[in-house]
Parts: structure tokens; C-alpha cells; sequence
């Protein structure tokens, strides 16, 4: 006795059927479309037309999905579909809607996995590059789409004491994300539709961080040399001041306090920090 | 001059897409109101919401979703309408609408507008839904008649006739996308006309136009070019037949600037104009 065509057991196989990376009618055929429909029974749910068969209706969506996929995407994720190429992003594409289907009533949130995914995806010796691209790019996206939230004055900064500035911790504003990524990353990511404004490039193959933060309603880009962007790692991630700059000293016994200085006006020009506590478990 | 629901004519709108921001935003155009896509704003604190605000200081806001998923089996995301109320009042959004369809089920999301059979059953489960939705967001909500590909063997009744009952038991009304009337008309092979005159007079609360594609085989949904002059034909028979209402004219893919879009809704306040000027001349 076959079992009666609900509007769920519907729906979930003409799911099934147009996200087949393939065609409508290899996913009509698929084990995981006939667990829920058989084959000879399609004419049962669908009705042929006088020009096109049941398959290639359902073949109309099915072509459809992926391109809109792909579309969002390309759209998140410009300079990795142009490093990768056409055909190469469409399988890239192919491959991570079908680990990673949509579960958002927004695409925006489609790409979330993408630098997590291009860590395992590909060329083995490629992967490293892609995966650090991808995460350049979602920063982007995210410090785009970051609620606005006022940025900390340098009065207030300067009104604290030398000692409380010991205990200080900091918080970044909502738009703002620090990447350490291979610099050669940095050679691919170009948006110019996004109207970033790069203040530089680095050339070579070692680890940079990449800090970006919105001001307003314009994102921009800054490559961090070694010290400045471990400083400013260590004190986004909630680390009080004193100890941070300890760290500093250990790390890079170079650094001058006139450079640390010079650091934290332009974090604070740039608008990178919305808070400043003495709180010492925030 | 207000409909059913309290509601004005808004007049004749336009689309709200990126590609315009900066000649909205520089030269604020005399438009009698903007329809937002809902989605495109629900995550975003950052420009586009910045825009939508300043955009709804100045002209009337009406927002379209495509995510409701109506017709799903899976349940209501309450997250997701707890959110669009939030905007819907942001932005004082004269009304919400969505389509009639099923996005996705089992938790997934396939982002497409994809089309159920018409039984007494689904028409329960969705006036079931849309009257949890209405109650939720606390005002009417909208269903516009989606664009088909492909037609279910089940369908015990057509989609006007499904329409007008969903509209009769959940207190609702029509978002009439003209252009997607005639594009199932030609991929199913009905008489488009018809399927206007079965639709409720008073109940079209706004008119979409847009253009469509040729494939051959069937015609498709594009969203790229101007309307063809059959479906400005079907629009002039809509607005004789159910009455005059706010129109939108979309154009998502290949957008022209702004001008040249607008020029198109203005296009269709001629032509409404023209029908009323008959109907007066006739009384």
C-alpha cells in the first residue's frame, strides 16, 4: 500500500529532488527520493505539460537553485569565486550548499562556513590560501552588516589615571574584526564594489593581521605589522592593558612606548573601541 | 480613500534596490512610495538599514518578504517574524506581504518561491498559518500569487479559486502580481484573463509588474526587462475588474537607472488613470 501523498511527504521529496547537484531527474532517481517517493509514482504529485516532461518542470527549480547559490555566494565571497574561476567556484559551490544547506530565512547567512570549509576543500597546498581569503572576505560581510554602536572618545581614554590604566580592558565596537592571515591573501582580496578603502598592501608570504572596522557607514582595511596587530589581538579579546602590554615587552622586546602610543590614537581615530572598563571580571 | 483594512492607495512605487541608493539618497525623487524586500534588512545594523530609515522619513514604506514560507510543513519561525515586526514598526511599513509558497522543510532553506497543490487540506494548513502570522505581527498580512513552473497532479481546485477562499477565511487580501499571472497562464496553459475575473473585487490591496523571459518551453520570471504589452493589457483588465490599487513596478536583474524604472510605475498611473476616467465618463 503506498503511503498517501501528505503535503509533508511533498514537499520533502521535491526538496530532495531539486537540491540533486546533478538533474531533476538523477534526483528523482536518488536513494534519498525514493525513500520518500517512488519513481513510478511521479506522475501521481506532478503533472507533464504539453511541452515538458514531469522532470524537466522539476528540472526548472532544480537548474534555478543552484544559480541563486552560487549568486549569493559570489556575492559574499567576489575575490574567492574570481581566484578559483568559474568552473572551479561552481563546484566549490556545488560541493559546500550540499554540507552546508541553507538553514537561514537569509542567504546572508549562507557563506558562515565557507573559510572553515575551503580549509578542506581543493588542492591540498592551495587550501591554507583559500581558507584565509574566504575569512577576509566574511569579515567584510560581517563589519558591513554590524549594528552601529558609538566609538569611545580619546577624552575619555585620556581621563583614566596611569595607574587604572593598568586594569583598563577594552572592548572593540560591533563593526570591527581582526584576521591573522597569510599576507598573500591580502594580493587576492580586491572588492572594489564594496567601497573599501585598502590603505596598503603587503607583499610575501608571512602572517599579517588584517583589521577592519566601520566609521561612519565607510569600512576600511589596515594591514598590521607583528607587534601592533599582537597588541591589538591581545586587548580585543578582553585582556586587561598592564597584562597585555607585558606580554608585548616579552614578545617583541623592541617595541617603544612612543609606538604603542601611536597605536592606540589611531585605534582610537579609527574608532575601533566602544568601550573602556576597569571592570576586572566584565 | 482607504480599502477594507484602513489602508490608503499609496499611488504608484518603485523597488528599493542597491543600485539606487546614491540617486534616491542625492536627488530624493518624487515617488509615491518605496517597497523594501524585507530580508535584505532583517540582519543588517549597518548601511542599507541606515538608508531604509532615511528612505521611510521621507516616503511611505511597504515591505515584501520572501521567507515566510506559508505553505511549509515545517513550523512558523517566530524568530524570523519577531524580527520583521520590529522593522515593520521601525520603519512604519504601511502593510507586509509575502508569497504564497513553501520555501523550504526539515529545517533547510532553498530560497526559492516553490508552489503547492491546491486542496481543501492546504488550503487549511496555510489560512491556519497566515492567521497565526496576522496575530504575531498584529496587522494584516498579504500573499502575493507566486510565479509556477510545474502544476500538482492532487490540485482539486485552481489558483483563483484557492485565493478567494484564503482571502474569505483568513481576512486577507491580494498582493496581484500581474506578470506572474500571465507567466503561469502560458506555462500551464490558462486563459489568464479568466483567472483575473475569478479573483474577489476589493480584495487587491497592490499590483507587482515586471517582465518575464521567453524560454521556448516556458517563460520564466526574470524580473529583467520592461513588462510586455500583454501584461500591461492583463493589468488595464485587473484594475477595470478588481479595482484600482497601489502599484509596484520590480525590476531585479539588469536594473536600468532609476529614471527608466520609475518611468515604468508612472507608465501604469496613466493607464489606471485612463480606466477611471472611463468608468466616470460610463456612469
Amino acid at each position: 500500500m503506498p503511503e498517501p501523498l501528505t503535503l509533508d511527504l511533498v514537499e520533502r521529496w521535491m526538496q530532495t529532488v531539486l537540491v540533486h547537484p546533478e538533474s531533476a531527474e538523477a534526483g528523482i532517481q536518488s536513494s534519498p527520493a525514493r525513500a520518500l517517493i517512488d519513481p513510478g509514482r511521479v506522475s501521481e504529485v506532478v503533472l507533464a505539460s504539453g511541452h515538458l516532461t514531469v522532470a524537466e518542470r522539476l528540472g526548472i527549480y532544480q537548474e534555478m537553485y543552484l544559480l541563486r547559490m552560487r549568486d549569493a555566494l559570489e556575492s559574499d565571497y567576489p575575490n574567492l569565486a574570481r581566484h578559483l574561476g568559474p568552473h572551479r567556484f561552481w563546484h566549490f559551490v556545488s560541493d559546500y550548499v550540499e554540507a552546508h544547506p541553507s538553514r537561514s530565512y537569509t542567504l546572508n547567512r549562507l557563506g558562515d562556513h565557507v573559510p572553515a570549509f575551503a580549509a578542506t576543500w581543493g588542492k591540498r597546498k592551495e587550501r591554507g590560501l583559500i581558507s584565509d581569503l574566504s575569512r577576509l572576505e566574511l569579515a567584510l560581510t560581517r563589519v558591513f552588516d554590524a549594528p552601529e554602536d558609538p566609538p569611545v572618545s580619546p577624552e575619555a581614554l585620556a581621563r583614566l589615571t596611569p595607574e587604572a590604566s593598568t586594569e583598563l580592558r577594552l572592548s572593540p565596537v560591533a563593526a570591527f574584526a581582526l584576521e591573522r592571515v597569510r599576507s598573500a591573501s591580502l594580493r587576492l582580496l580586491d572588492s572594489p564594489e564594496r567601497e573599501v578603502v585598502p590603505r596598503e598592501a603587503v607583499p610575501g608570504s608571512r602572517h599579517v593581521h588584517v583589521l577592519f572596522v566601520r566609521k561612519g557607514g565607510q569600512v576600511s582595511r589596515r594591514t598590521l605589522e607583528g607587534a601592533e596587530g599582537h597588541l591589538l589581538e591581545a586587548l580585543t579579546s578582553g585582556i586587561p592593558l598592564g597584562r597585555a602590554l607585558t606580554r608585548l615587552g616579552r614578545r617583541h622586546r623592541t617595541t617603544r612606548p612612543c609606538e604603542v602610543e601611536s597605536w592606540f590614537r589611531e585605534w582610537v581615530e579609527e574608532g575601533v573601541f566602544s568601550a573602556a572598563s576597569l571592570d576586572p571580571d566584565p | 480613500m482607504t480599502n477594507r483594512w484602513g489602508l490608503p492607495h499609496l499611488g504608484y512605487g518603485v523597488g528599493l534596490r542597491t543600485v539606487h541608493y546614491a540617486e534616491i539618497l542625492s536627488r530624493w525623487p518624487a515617488v509615491d512610495f518605496f517597497e523594501a524586500i524585507t530580508e535584505n534588512f532583517l540582519d543588517t545594523g549597518g548601511r542599507p538599514l541606515h538608508i531604509l530609515d532615511r528612505v521611510a522619513e521621507r516616503y511611505p514604506v511597504v515591505l515584501h518578504g520572501v521567507s515566510l514560507s506559508i505553505g511549509s510543513t515545517d513550523p512558523l519561525d517566530l524568530d524570523y517574524l519577531a524580527k520583521v515586526n520590529r522593522l515593520a514598526r521601525r520603519v512604519k511599513a504601511r502593510w507586509v506581504t509575502d508569497h504564497l509558497c513553501w520555501t523550504g522543510v526539515a529545517g533547510k532553506n532553498v530560497h526559492d518561491l516553490l508552489p503547492l497543490p491546491y486542496t481543501e487540506g492546504v488550503l487549511a494548513h496555510v489560512a491556519r498559518r497566515l492567521r497565526t502570522v496576522m496575530d504575531f505581527l498584529e496587522r494584516p498580512v498579504f500573499l502575493e500569487n507566486p510565479s509556477t513552473y510545474l502544476q500538482f497532479t492532487q490540485s482539486t481546485m485552481t489558483e483563483p479559486e484557492f485565493l478567494s477562499e484564503l482571502c474569505e477565511r483568513a481576512g486577507t487580501g491580494l498582493l496581484l502580481d500581474v506578470n506572474n499571472v500571465y507567466v503561469s497562464a502560458v506555462n500551464h496553459g490558462f486563459d489568464p484573463v479568466s483567472y483575473i475575473d475569478a479573483l474577489p473585487r476589493g480584495r487587491v490591496v497592490q499590483y507587482h509588474l515586471a517582465g518575464h523571459t521567453d524560454k521556448g518551453t516556458h517563460v520564466l520570471d526574470t524580473h529583467s526587462t520592461r513588462p510586455r504589452d500583454e501584461v500591461w493589457d492583463l493589468y488595464a483588465h485587473a484594475v477595470e475588474r478588481l479595482g484600482e490599487a497601489a502599484t509596484l513596478y520590480e525590476w531585479d536583474e539588469d536594473i536600468p537607472d532609476f529614471a527608466t524604472v520609475h518611468a515604468e510605475a508612472l507608465k501604469a498611473r496613466g493607464l489606471a488613470a485612463g480606466i477611471h476616467r472611463e468608468e466616470v465618463a460610463v456612469a
